[in-house]
Parts: C-alpha cells; structure tokens; sequence
C-alpha cells in the first residue's frame, strides 16, 4: 500500500514552505499527499481569508486533494483525520505560542501528544498568527456575575463581621467567591481582574481605617499578597478544571454519537435505511429542516414547506456535486443560499448530497463537527452498500448462467428423446408402413402420441422458467380460488390409470397468484404420482387452511419419498425403480420449489399413513382481500 | 338436416390439414382461408355456420378479423391460438368470439367446442323468453326465481345478476372484464377477487341440487361460461 502524508493547511504566510515541503517529502517517499484544513469557528481577517485560499489554491496546483475539517481544537482534529485515512507522516508548520497568564501549546505540540505512531515533521514558522484578542475579550454576562459576585461576597463578608467574625474567615469568603466567579464565567483574564477587586473591596471594607484604600498595619501588604495568589490560583485551576471537563464531555458525547450512528449504519441494509438513519441521527443534533440528494435533480428526502427553496438552490447542489466541497449558507461558495450542502464523498465517488437548512443562524462548531462526522460514516455506509451490492448481483449472475447452462443441458437432452422416437416412428410408418402389421403400426402411433404428450409437457416447463427467470415483474398475481385452479390442474393431467379425487372444500380460499404457474406446479406434482405410484390406486387432493396459509395436500399410495430434501434439488432422480422410461423429471420439482417460494409459499413432502406420501404446496394468504370478502358479502 | 358449414381460419398446414381431416371424418362442410383478407370475404359471400380462427394469420391480426365479422354478423367464433399469453384470449373475447382453443388441442376438443356452439345456434332465441331452461335448471326472470331439479334456490341479489348474465350467454366464454361490467358497472382490478368468490358460491349452490352436471365452467385467468345441456 501506498504511504500517506498529510500536509496541514493554514492561514499562515509560510504555509506556501510546508506545502512544498510535504511535497518534495512525497515525492522522495512516492507517497499519496494529501492535504487538510481545520476551520474554527474563530473570526478570520481579510488578510489571512486571502492568505488561505492562496495556500490553498497552491495545494491544489501541486494536484494535492484537499479536506476539510471542522473543530475548535485543531490539534485533535488533525490527529483524528490522520487516523482516519491513515496517514503515515504529517507536516505541519510551527506557531509559536506566546500567553502571559497560562501556559499554552503549540498546536504541533499538541499534534505530538496525540498521535504516538505517526511522524509529526514540523517546518519552523515565526510569523505564525495567534489571535490573542479573542482569549482576553470580555463578555458583558462575564462582566456582571464578577461584580454580583463581589457584591454578594462583601455583603456575607460584612455580616460576619457583625457578629465578630475576623479577617482570616473574610479573606477565605472573598477566596470562595473568586472560585464561583471563575466556574460561572469563562475568561481567566476576568479570574485575574476578580481576585484583584476582592484585594482592593477587602482593604477598602475591612482593614482600618476602613473605608479607605490604606492600611495601618504593614503586616496587610503580605495579607493582600498571600490573599490575591491563593484566590487567583484557586481560580484559574477550578477554570482550567472546567474547561478540561467540558472538553471532556464534549469528546465524550461526540463518540457516542458516532458510535451510535456507526452502529445503527451497521444495522441497515439498504441505501435508504442509510440515509434514514443519518438523517434522524442529525435531526437528533441540529432539529432543522433536511434535504438529501442522491442525483442531482430529485431530493431523495426534503421537506414539503421548503421546496421553493430548494428549486432555487439546485446550482449550489450541482456544484458540491461535481467539486465534492461543501456550499451554501456560512461556507466560502454561494454564501447568500438559506442551506448549507454538504458532499457525501468517499474515495473519489460522491453519493450524495445533504443539505441543512440554516435560516441565517450559523451552526455550532461543534455541532458542525459532529454532523461532517456521522456524514462520514454515512458515506461509509453508502459505499460499503454499494460495493456488497455489486457482489452480490455478481454472484447471482453467475449462479443464474450456471442455473441456465445446466438447464439448456438437460432441456436439450430431454427433447431430444422424445423427438427421435416421433421422427423415426412417423418416418417407418411413411415408408413402410403397408409391410408392418396393424398391432405394429398402432404401437408405433401410440408412442408418437405418449412422447408428443411429454414434449407439451415439458414446453410448459420452460416456459414457467424463463418466467421466474424474468423475476417476480413477470408474475402475473391475481386473485383466484384455490379449489378451481386445483381443478384446472386435473383437468390438465393426462391420467388414464389413476383416479384423482378432489375433496370438496367448505370454505372458499382465495389467494393471489400466477395462476398459470401454480397450476403447472400442480401439474408437476400429479404427474410425478401418476409416474412412480402403482396403477388403480387413488390420488387424493384435499385443502386445509390456519392464519396465514392455504394448503393444498396431494396424497399418494407408492411407496413413499426416502430422501425427502433432495427431490426438489434441480436434476435429481429418485431411487425409484423407474417405471416406464428413463427421461428425468428432475427439473419439474425443482421449478415447483422455484415457483411456490417465488410466491413466498413452501412446498414439502411428508410420508402418508399408511404408506406413500404427501406432497403441501402452503401458499400465503390474500390478507387484505380476506377483509374485502367479508365486506362486500 | 343441411350440412353445417365451418370456416376454417388457418395459415399453417398441418394444423389445417388436421382439422379438415377431422371435420371431413364428422361429416361437416368446411371452406378454407389462409389469410384474414380471404376469411373476411368467404364470410361475406358464403356466410358460414361457425368460423374457426386462428389469431396469428399472415396478413391481419386475428382480433381485427373478429372485430370486422362482429361489424355486420352474430357467426359464432372459435378462436385457435397457440398459448402464450391470457390476454390474447381474452381481447379476441372480449371483441365477441364466443369460445377459444389453446394449440395442441386434442381432437375430441375441438369437436366438442364446435358442438357447444352449433347446439347454441340451434335453439330458440331466448332473449325475450322470460323462462330460461338448461337442464335442471329453471331460472324465471318476472318472477325472479330460481329452480334446480324443481327445488328453488335461495341466491343473494348478486348471485342472481350473475346468473341472470350467464344463461344469457349460455354457451360463450365470458370474461371477468365483461362480467364486472355487466354485474357491477365497473371494471376495475380490485373487484375481481369478489367476483371469483361469488362466482364460487353460485357454483356451489347450483351443484349442491345437481352434484352430477356441472353448469359453470371456470376458465383460468380468462372467465366463465355457462355450459349447455
């Protein structure tokens, strides 16, 4: 297999270095590149929007594939990707990292820690952006718990100095406070500003002279010091906290849901049990409206109140179609469109398209990640659908050519046997017929008229098999009563020696079906007892019912069926001493099983008491007309 | 008596050749057409007692035939046809043949159909009759009642349309189609499936009176007729 590096796209002004790089790395190691980019859900600059689609445009001039991810947490996203294609080696510039208050890693650093197999190759980048201004915004919410919070604390802070409380029990309040403030608010900027406001409130409340800003006691300097160390610490470590629990819980509920979707996908069974499933699963994350297409004209799944829409947006459909990127609404392409679209692509194929709609409101980066991610899985699924599709439609092609050489086999065989015995037959009696003697001549007749009778017989045959050969579009299903097409099927039998008798029925059972081929199943099975049963002896036909099926039981007095599972295989004889000839009848069985099964019936044999046996031809019942009966009755 | 005339529609030779012999060993008069344009003037100029049809002829398709001879004559038609499909046999009945005979018939087949049709054109016409009489059945039309073996039988109002249809056909093979339409005004699929019920119950009832004669014969995927005796 071919080696896999993964090139990481950037804004950055270097990236053009770590692209060529990755290249020539490649192209040493004759090995696939392939290239990804994170997007956060951060603001860009103009600058660097033009940056980036320049070192883009660059990847793609180098023929390199580019994907894209999505995910606040570049690093793990990376890291993730990787996994996921396989990738052996991955190049990625360095960012340098500089944070006053806590310590931050490089995002390469970061890379390292995840990934344990795979060679991080890191290209050195000064110039590399980190955008500090989000990190040290503020949020008004933020702003007013702080000064709640100091409110509230003072206030505790001032009771318990009524009641004689000192300063140690205060400066502990105002520690707690500070360690609220930074589990309800987000910024560890604001945890700093907070713990300083505690120092200063206390001093201005609590040391003489109160109500000032100065102390007496020199011995408060160190106070004031130990006080706004301890809380400020206490505080960034209960946000670290937080964070990484978020974090966490994020991770957390991402794999199970992917884990979930992986599992219902490895329950479904066809494409639309695929798109199904994803479709309800993203519902779960993103309750909007969605609209999946297969081709590129017909969604496969929309909703009605949005089909204007959609007529409007199939030129957005059409080009994710051909450029396997996702458009649309809050993407680089067809901004102003009210869906976002996402390809459903996978190994140079793309399956699909699915759209959500977004109503000018953005999606959570998350969530986005969460969604390109059972997509994924859904593309997966559809490919891994249609590659077992096209095995099995293989492997049914070739049993069918299999089924048919045998069958031409045999067919052959069996129609020329009995047409040599009519062509020499009809020949002797044209030539010499005035020489042979009248109990001669009526033998010869007679074996015209038997063998002649076979070959309708066998025409039937085939003529049911390039029927159900055809599928279930060529069965003609009707309603019929089961009594008259048993009937039909007597009637059809050439018997002379044999007497067949057909129990009247009570009931009437009606059952859709080919009546043609039932019949010829019928036909089979009778001429099969009149074959190997002893002559004078009677053939029974009785029709029974329960829930679900009508039976029809065709009891004979031979000699009984030994192998019971084998008659109905293609080709097989019985054991029995064969009475009169040597042609096979083993195709007529076999069609029966064909026929009844192709009906969603069955078909068997048991032994009949005393002796012979017993062949049930169950065919299903017509539920829904049996309602219609007692209806119009 | 005169000699019964029969047409015989046919482009193959052996198969013509079989039926002329058999219809010379019977006695009956027969003319011979190869081809429809042939048939439709023999039928013009000799006016036959009954036509014997095969639908696959050279020039015409066979349904057209029947179509054209149904323009102007009320000739009974046995159509003849390899079987292939039931639709065949249904669309040449429905255009007005009066019976069909699927290929490789026997030859005591084909002389029976012809007697059913010759033993209809040689009763009264019964249309205006307000008494129908086919062996031991007995229906009154005024009265609306029905008898077998001079017991009445008890039939529900669709049993009765039913009936009231077939005797009037007596002898020609109706399909499900034209049944529909004469009994429920409708011909839709559905309706089917309770025609073959009620069609099974009249059955039922008639024979249970007569267990020995059989007065409706089912035709597989076609129709039903209603037997002469």
């Amino acid at each position: 297999m071919k080696e896999i590096v993964l090139v990481c796209l950037s804004s950055s002004q270097i990236n053009g270095r770590v692209i060529q790089a990755a290249y020539e790395m490649s192209k040493a190691f004759h090995a696939e590149l392939i290239g990804v980019y994170v997007e956060t859900s951060k603001k860009k600059k103009e600058t660097q929007q033009t940056q980036l689609q320049l070192n883009i445009e660059y990847a793609k001039s180098l023929n390199i594939n580019v994907n894209y991810v999505y995910g606040d947490d570049v690093a793990f996203q990376i890291a993730q990707f990787a996994n996921y294609i396989g990738a052996q080696k991955i190049v990625i510039g360095q960012s340098k990292s500089k944070s006053i208050f806590i310590h931050h890693q490089s995002i390469s650093d970061q890379l390292i820690e995840y990934l344990t197999d795979i060679n991080v190759y890191i290209i050195p980048d000064k110039n590399a952006f980190f955008d500090k201004k989000e990190r040290f915004s503020f949020k008004g919410k933020d702003i007013v718990i702080m000064l709640l919070e100091l409110l509230v604390t003072s206030c505790i802070g001032l009771c318990l100095a009524q009641t004689g409380m000192n300063d140690a029990d205060i400066i502990t309040i105002y520690i707690l406070g500070v360690l609220v403030n930074s589990l309800l608010t987000s910024n560890p900027l604001l945890n700093g500003i907070d713990s300083f406001l505690s120092v200063i409130i206390f001093n201005f409340l609590f040391t003489d002279p109160k109500y000032t800003l100065f102390y007496y006691d020199n011995g408060y300097v160190l106070t004031f010091l130990i006080m706004f160390c301890s809380s400020f610490i206490t505080g960034t470590l209960a946000w670290q906290l937080k964070s990484y629990a978020r974090t966490t819980s994020k991770i957390a509920r991402h794999t199970k849901t992917l884990l979930e979707t992986n599992q219902l996908l490895n329950r479904t069974r066809n494409k639309e049990e695929i798109l199904n499933v994803t479709i309800s699963q993203i519902k779960l994350i993103v309750n909007k409206n969605i609209v999946v297409y297969l081709q590129e004209d017909v969604p496969f799944y929309y909703e009605k109140s949005d089909e204007a829409i959609l007529k409007k947006e199939i030129e957005v459909v059409e080009w994710v179609f051909n450029h396997h990127e996702s458009a649309g609404a809050t993407t680089n392409y067809f901004e102003q469109a009210k869906y976002v679209y996402f390809p459903l692509y996978i190994q140079g194929r793309t399956h699909g398209v699915f759209g959500i709609c977004l109503d000018g409101k953005g999606l959570e980066m998350s969530q986005k990640n969460m969604i390109l991610s059972i997509l994924m899985e859904c593309s997966m699924a559809l490919e891994n659908d249609k590659n077992a599709r096209e095995k099995e439609e293989s492997l049914i092609r070739a049993n069918n050519e299999k089924l048919r050489a045998d069958l031409l086999r045999t067919i052959s065989h069996d129609l020329r046997t009995p047409l040599t015995s009519i062509i020499g037959c009809s020949n002797t009696l044209i030539e010499n017929g005035n020489s042979l003697s009248e109990e001669m001549r009526h033998g010869m007749l007679e074996s015209i008229y038997k063998d002649s009778l076979w070959l309708n017989e066998m025409i039937e045959n085939v003529l049911s098999i390039t029927k159900i050969e055809q599928g279930k579009i060529a069965l003609k299903k009707t309603p019929e009563v089961v009594e008259e097409i048993v009937e039909e099927a007597v009637h059809r039998v050439h018997c002379e020696h044999h007497i067949i008798y057909l129990e009247p029925s009570k009931e009437i059972y009606v059952v859709k079906m080919d009546a043609q081929l039932i019949i010829q199943v019928l036909v089979n099975i009778l001429n099969n007892a009149i074959k190997y049963v002893p002559e004078q002896t009677t053939i029974t036909i009785q029709l029974k019912d329960d829930d679900s099926y009508v039976y029809i039981y065709i009891k004979d007095q031979g000699k009984g069926i030994k192998d019971k599972d084998k008659i109905f295989e293609m080709f097989y004889r019985g054991q029995h001493e064969v009475i009169d000839d040597e042609r096979g009848l083993g195709l007529g069985l076999s069609l029966c099983k064909s026929i009844v099964e192709l009906h969603k019936g069955k078909i068997w044999v048991e032994d009949n008491v005393p002796h012979g046996s017993v062949f049930v031809v169950a065919l299903l019942k017509d539920e829904e007309h049996e309602k219609n009966k007692y209806i119009s009755c | 008596m005169k000699k019964i005339n029969i047409l015989v529609v046919e482009d193959d030779v052996s198969v013509r050749n079989l039926i002329v012999t058999t219809l010379k060993l019977h006695e009956y008069k027969y003319e011979i057409a190869q081809t429809g344009k042939e048939a439709l003037m023999i039928v013009s100029s000799q006016s036959p007692d009954v036509i014997l049809l095969d639908l696959g002829l050279p020039d015409i398709d066979g349904c057209e035939v029947i179509s054209t001879i149904r323009s102007w004559s009320n000739v009974p038609i046995i159509v003849v046809s390899a079987r292939t499909e039931d639709n065949d046999k249904i669309e040449a009945l429905d255009r007005g043949a009066d019976d069909y005979l699927t290929k490789p018939f026997s030859v005591d087949e084909l002389l029976a159909r012809i007697r059913v049709v010759i033993r209809r054109l040689n009763t009264v016409d019964t249309s205006g009759s307000s008494l129908y009489q086919n062996g031991n059945l007995c229906v009154d039309f005024i009265a609306g009642t029905v008898t077998m073996c001079n017991e009445e039988i008890h039939l529900t109002p669709i049993e009765y349309k039913l009936l009231c249809v077939l005797c009037k056909n007596t002898g020609k093979v109706l399909t499900h189609k034209y049944i529909l339409k004469e009994v429920w005004g409708t011909a839709l699929e559905n309706d089917i499936a309770s025609l073959r019920v009620f069609m099974a119950t009249l059955r039922k009832k008639l024979e249970e009176k007569d267990p020995t004669t059989k007065y409706i014969q089912t035709h597989v995927g076609v129709g039903y007729r209603m037997i002469k005796h």
